[in-house]
């Protein structure tokens, strides 16, 4: 365990950065897997559950569950400035995501089209903070 | 910049700000109005999804580049400054949470209602876009009424 704030903080967030990686990838192959295979009520379920809790990883409510000091570096002026960055990010990707799907006449259905946007905005834009974090940590 | 510029560039930023208001309002109202249920994509049917794509790419490109793409790169530099960008990346995370909030309302309406994946992309990006752009005129709107107090 790292007593000191900062050196946990810092830790923590490679750590985060990481996780953000593997959560990206883990939901691109999820939703892909999900989109060609059956669709049975507890793979559907799986999803959205997965996909809640990308989601939520994605807000400053996820950091919450350390002490104050750790928190606070932990969600720091650069971090909500790469979130906002990310979102805007992903905002962008699932907004071309969608306008593709639209233009492309894909044999979808209204189910997977939601799912291919949720997914193309929430990697991009996991990808992207988990990027723009390691980027100023390494300085 | 001279006092004749800054009436131009404040005249140009609420111009701009109502603008992005207005066209959220009526880009979800000509929206609304056209939600059909299993057509298929028929001649009508095809023009009026280019329509769409059109207009939400010329909104998309509205929220990122407008203001002062005309008027030379002094005035962009006004109209585009630092707190500008922070509302439309604030703007886009507004849209971001709009997208994914209306894909899931979609997702789960879908096994209730007979939803097309062309009418589901068409409300959650509408939807996305619209908020994006009511967000970015009031955050703008609110900061020139700073600005003027």
């Amino acid at each position: 365990m790292i007593a000191d704030p900062v050196a946990r903080a810092e830790h923590l967030g490679r750590a985060r950065a990481t996780l953000f990686y593997l959560l990206a990838c883990a939901f691109v192959t999820s939703t892909v897997m999900g989109v060609h295979g059956p669709e049975t009520p507890v793979r559907l379920g799986t999803w959205l559950v997965l996909a809640s809790l990308v989601a939520i990883n994605l807000t400053p409510v996820a950091g919450r569950f350390q002490p104050a000091a750790v928190t606070r570096l932990l969600n720091d002026e650069t971090t909500r400035f790469h979130r906002r960055t990310s979102l805007a990010a992903g905002c962008w990707v699932s907004t071309l995501a969608g306008l593709v799907i639209a233009a492309g006449g894909l044999a979808l259905d209204a189910s997977e089209a939601a799912r291919l946007i949720v997914m193309a905005g929430l990697s991009a834009s996991l990808i992207c903070f988990a990027t723009l974090e390691l980027r100023a940590a390494n300085g | 910049m001279t006092t004749g510029n800054a009436d131009v560039a404040e005249r140009a930023a609420w111009g701009r700000a109502r603008a992005a208001t207005a066209m959220a309002i009526i880009f979800v109202t000509a929206q609304a109005g056209s939600f059909h249920d299993d057509l298929p994509l028929n001649r009508p049917q095809a023009l009026q999804l280019s329509a769409w794509i059109v207009w939400a790419a010329a909104l998309l490109f509205f929220l990122v580049w407008g203001g002062g793409l005309l008027r030379g790169a002094k005035m962009r530099a006004v109209l585009n400054d630092e707190t500008t960008l922070d509302h439309r990346r604030r703007a886009m995370v507004v849209g971001f949470w709009g997208a994914i909030g209306t894909a899931f309302l979609v997702f789960v309406a879908s096994f209730y209602e007979p939803i097309t994946a062309r009418e589901a992309v068409r409300l959650v990006i509408t939807l996305s876009i619209a908020l994006a752009l009511m967000c970015f005129g009031t955050l703008e709107r609110r900061a020139l009424k700073g600005e003027a107090a």
